[in-house]
């Protein structure tokens, strides 16, 4: 009996082709989700100049707030990608209040590779208000980083929220509005707040849990401005222009205090030279329960 | 013939993930509103247009205003002296308002335009092109505009056909990772896989139980090794790092041994081709082993969404993946990590690559004793001159 035929060499190479060939198809092949970003434009006009209350609920992403040219109460520009639910807003015409709500998750669960995933949970929010109508604005965002941006917002009252993300809060231009209180309350994110002698507020209220705390007094004051800052754990640091009188009181467990510029100490208490002769006088009360407070006058 | 099949299993490759994506992509948005949307006038609607009507009802930026309105297609404009009661829909147009409109103005691919005349009492809502709203337009409602309807969302690839890919593609992966091990050790220690190759040769069973001994010793060897260290007092700062280099060298035996057995298996199934080097025919071994030793896993792999099926397959890939290691542990061991041919007799040192067994030879007197020697152990003492004389 004639033994097998041997196969040839060429009929080896394509038998062993095949399953290799299959191997690295199956590893190039990803299954190929489609990833959606969507960008979403929505805005109301506003035709008088009544108050409105405005009030931001957002959760992830990156938030920015600014002013809107007339005729608009809001404009806002949305991108999100599929792990969330489009933007929305609640329009109250006879109460004068607008709730604006983005940033939520609820839409596709995440899926695909890392660069699909970073699509999904794109969320990015640009908001215009109104700087025609007086505004008492509240912002309340979880986990996003805010930056915003006040310069001509006509703010009677506003109060900010956040959670884990850091927050910078500027007015580069005098409120045209008398604000009552500004209120901030910050997670562990922190809080920059720059020119804040732009707020034109009365009052400013910050709570911070755990993160750095900045102010900035520069801008032009036109009333004076009491500022209790409740800091648990961070530095707190207050830089003042030399125009401004300042006082603050510091009580706190194990926070160091330092100041520096033409400000003397008097028990727990830091005045600058020029408080008792200056025009404009901001009293400060800083509790910190543990880091630093930094008062620079210059 | 056989380069079709080469490219009929590329293509199967290929076209399974985007052929199960295809049957998924029809499936129904998972965020479509719960109440569905009120139709009306759509009869003399191409088909096309109503679905896309549908589909933009069903996001919810646009919602049913879409569905139930008076439908335009192309260009329109109401004019201004025209009232629309209720939402009005334009596709594939421009609508421009320079009357009233009652309800919601809507463009679907296309803009809307409002004008100074104009006044929309619901909202303004223009995919894909944008709006334009004159200085005295009114609008009560909201202005939105949105780069695209949203597309039908299909739900994420889950369950059988996802759980098989993603297995599919971790063992094809380990694979690929084990071969260009494989490759990275045939070059840098090729003459101690081959020795390792030839060991196994010798003997399987043998090499089999030696490598079971040794999976039982290493615990005890393990914790022998620390309680030394640590009888020494001063070892015990030595004991992390003995442990680190016990699992590496455990691992580089383990290693070695594997590809080693890779290699014989793949060596018996393919006949080395006349022309190929000897480093040709080892890689060629490599990869054929590897091959096969990868089918029993990638079949429990194929098989992940049968649990059952693949517990069977995978356990007796598991199984034969297990002798394939404890053989080449055995045959790593007796060939001291390669360093030695496995007929070599432990004791015995000679240089690699392996040849004729070297004694070790043994120490002389001479450089034992040192110190000189003098008195009658000097005299008596056997001593070599330059001409090999024997005093």
């Amino acid at each position: 009996m004639a033994p097998a035929p041997r196969p040839r060499p060429r009929d080896r190479r394509a038998t062993l082709r095949a399953p290799m060939t299959v191997l690295c198809a199956l590893a190039a092949a990803a299954p190929l989700h489609a990833q959606h970003v969507r960008t979403l434009e929505s805005a109301r006009l506003l035709r008088d100049s009544a108050p409105v209350a405005v009030r931001v609920q957002f959760g992830t992403g990156t938030l920015s707030v600014g002013a809107a040219d007339a005729p608009y109460l809001y404009r806002s520009i949305t991108r999100f990608g599929d792990a969330f639910v489009a933007p929305t807003s609640a329009w109250n015409a006879s109460q004068r209040t607008l709730t604006l709500t983005g940033g939520q998750r609820g839409g596709a669960r995440p899926t695909g590779d890392a660069d699909d995933r970073d699509d999904e949970n794109t969320q990015d929010w640009r908001l215009q208000l109104s700087r025609r109508a007086p505004l008492e604005l509240t912002i309340n965002a979880k986990a996003a980083d805010a930056t915003l941006d006040l310069t001509g917002l006509p703010l009677r009252r506003f109060s900010l929220n956040t959670g884990a993300a850091a927050a910078t809060v500027r007015f580069d231009a005098p409120n045209a509005e008398s604000m009552s209180v500004f209120d901030a309350s910050v997670g562990a994110g922190g809080l920059k707040l720059i020119g804040l002698g732009n707020a034109g507020a009365s009052e400013t209220r910050i709570v911070g849990d755990v993160g750095d705390i900045s102010l900035d007094l520069g801008g032009r004051w036109q009333r004076d401005m009491l500022v209790s800052i409740r800091s648990a754990v961070g530095t707190v640091r207050i830089t003042a222009p030399p125009t401004v009188g300042i006082e603050m009181t510091s009580d706190g467990a194990l926070a160091r205090v330092s100041a520096s510029g033409p400000i003397t100490r008097d028990g727990d208490v830091w005045r600058s030279a020029n408080f008792a002769t200056s025009a404009v006088k901001v009293r400060i009360v800083v509790t910190s329960m543990l880091g630093k407070v930094e008062l620079v006058q210059r | 013939m056989r380069a079709a099949h080469t490219h009929l299993a590329l293509l199967a490759a290929l076209v399974l993930p985007a052929a199960s994506w295809a049957q998924d992509a029809v499936a129904p948005s998972t965020r479509a509103p719960a109440a569905p949307c009120a139709a009306r006038d759509v009869t003399g609607l191409t088909s096309a247009n109503v679905a896309l009507l549908t589909r933009a009802s069903l996001d919810p930026i646009v919602g049913c205003a879409v569905v139930d309105a008076l439908h335009k297609t192309g260009d329109f404009t109401v004019s201004a002296l025209d009232t629309v009661r209720g939402n009005i829909v334009v596709l594939d147009g421009t609508l421009r308002v320079a009357g009233t409109v009652t309800g919601s103005a809507v463009a679907i691919n296309g803009a809307v335009i409002v004008d100074s005349s104009g006044h929309v009492l619901g909202d303004v809502i223009a995919a894909e092109h944008g709006a334009t709203i004159a200085a005295a337009g009114r609008i009560d409602g909201e202005l939105r505009t949105l780069d695209a309807i949203e597309p039908l969302v299909a739900p994420p690839v889950t369950g059988g056909v996802a759980d098989t890919l993603a297995s599919l593609k971790r063992t094809t992966a380990w694979f690929g990772i084990l071969i260009l091990l494989g490759i990275g050790v045939l070059i840098n220690a090729g003459d101690a896989m081959q020795r390792v190759n030839a060991a196994l040769k010798s003997g399987f069973g043998r090499n089999v139980r030696i490598g079971i001994a040794a999976q039982l010793a290493l615990i005890p060897v393990l914790v022998l090794l620390c309680v030394l260290l640590a009888l020494t007092l001063v070892g015990i700062l030595l004991i992390p790092f003995a442990i680190v280099a016990y699992v590496i060298a455990v691992l580089g035996l383990l290693v070695l041994g594997g590809l080693g057995a890779v290699q014989m298996v793949g060596s018996g199934i393919g006949a080395r081709r006349p022309g190929v080097s000897e480093r040709g025919a080892r890689l060629q071994a490599l990869v054929v082993g590897m091959l096969l030793l990868s089918v029993p896993w990638l079949i429990a792999a194929a098989f992940a969404s049968q649990p059952v099926v693949a517990a069977a397959v995978g356990t007796l890939a598991l199984g034969l993946t297990w002798v394939a290691v404890t053989a080449g542990l055995g045959a790593a061991l007796l060939t001291r990590g390669g360093t030695r041919s496995h007929e070599e007799p432990w004791g015995v040192w000679r240089p690699a690559p392996s040849g004729a067994a070297m004694p070790v030879p043994q120490p002389q007197p001479e450089w034992l004793t040192p110190t000189p020697l003098t008195g009658v152990i000097a005299v008596k003492r056997t001593t070599t001159t330059g001409a090999g004389s024997v005093r």
